[in-house]
């Protein structure tokens, strides 16, 4: 994928009050894939993908290697 | 307080456009009376929706470039090539029309003067006008936090609110730095570098300030900026970013 073409999670913030009720892009999850914590608004935001595709930021492996993530966005576990 | 600010990000609302403005031969301001509109905070934006006659709906993000006011905002609308939605907007919609928005939205890059400074904006073509907002929200304050707004763009023509930034440098406390980076006029004796590091090294806060930093722009812009800054040891949590995507946004 194209790294230009994703936004960010700040423009899901209006979803998210649609499904959750309230803004999510301040509030902290954790990757399932890698765990890294990070707060929802730096998502990569994939909207041109059927529905809507979020990924973690993080792209390098454990040994500083780009390696191919999932495209299921890991399990978000918010803090 | 909680409870209203969720009812109103959840519904669609009927605003109606009462001011046009050209800011840029590519650019223009847009100002709504929202109806019940209960004030925002500099950074927020609003969803729009527009319906076609057949039904067919097309639904935006903007970021509300003025300081509370009223019942009044006002959105920068920078029109895309092949775009859907901007050329409408920039082009033909008229004072009086009405369209859908839900807003204000967003509880991460928001700033108000609680938050402190020193305030570092920098911002790459459209994605100055959550930045703007903010500066609006600094001039008009009582709060002397001293601000450093750095833009990039293209060509002289296309500086967004130029005039308005030449008046706020000259307050105290403010310093203003554009950088054009594809062709500037024989009399520029500004920038016209890309934001790297030097640029960053000479216009912009350093580490030591501990700063907060707002930079908003195409994606690739902000990734680059905000990369640096963390490499020039600003702490992840003091720069906040929102991409707007290529060339600035999604048409």
């Amino acid at each position: 994928m194209n790294n230009e073409t994703h936004l960010d999670g700040n423009a899901l913030a209006g979803t998210f009050v649609e499904i959750f009720g309230h803004d999510m892009t301040a509030h902290r999850g954790r990757c399932g894939g890698c765990g890294t914590i990070d707060v929802l608004a730096n998502l990569k935001v994939f909207r041109d993908a059927p529905g809507v595709v979020m990924r973690c930021r993080v792209q390098l492996g454990p040994h500083g290697h780009r390696h191919r993530r999932r495209r299921v966005p890991g399990e978000l576990r918010a803090s | 307080m909680v409870g209203t600010e969720i009812r109103r990000g959840l519904n669609w609302s009927l605003a109606e456009v009462v001011g046009v403005e050209a800011e840029t031969p590519t650019v223009r301001s847009i100002t709504l009376s929202c109806p019940g509109w209960e004030g925002h905070i500099a950074g927020q934006h609003i969803d729009i929706r527009l319906t076609a006659e057949d039904g067919y709906q097309a639904q935006r993000s903007y970021s509300i470039a003025t300081r509370p006011d009223g019942e009044l905002i006002t959105i920068s609308v920078e029109v895309i090539e092949d775009g859907e939605v901007s050329p409408f907007l920039v082009e033909e919609l008229r004072i009086g029309d009405r369209f859908e928005i839900r807003g204000p939205i967003g509880r991460y890059f928001v700033w108000e003067p609680g938050h402190g400074g020193p305030l570092q904006l920098i911002g790459g073509g459209s994605g100055v006008v959550p930045l703007m907002a903010m500066l609006r929200t600094r001039v008009a304050g009582t709060t002397p936090i001293p601000v450093r707004f750095l833009s990039s763009h293209r060509s002289y023509e296309e500086i967004l609110y130029r005039d308005e930034l030449v008046d706020h440098s000259d307050v105290d406390g403010i310093e203003i730095v554009t950088t054009l980076t594809r062709s500037h006029p024989e009399s520029w004796t500004g920038p016209t570098r890309r934001v790297d590091r030097m640029m960053l090294q000479e216009f912009a806060w350093g580490s030591e300030d501990r700063p907060l930093c707002y930079v908003c722009g195409p994606t690739g812009f902000v990734e680059a900026v905000a990369n640096t800054l963390v490499e020039m040891g600003h702490p992840p949590d003091r720069v906040r970013t929102e991409r707007f995507g290529p060339s600035g946004g999604r048409g």
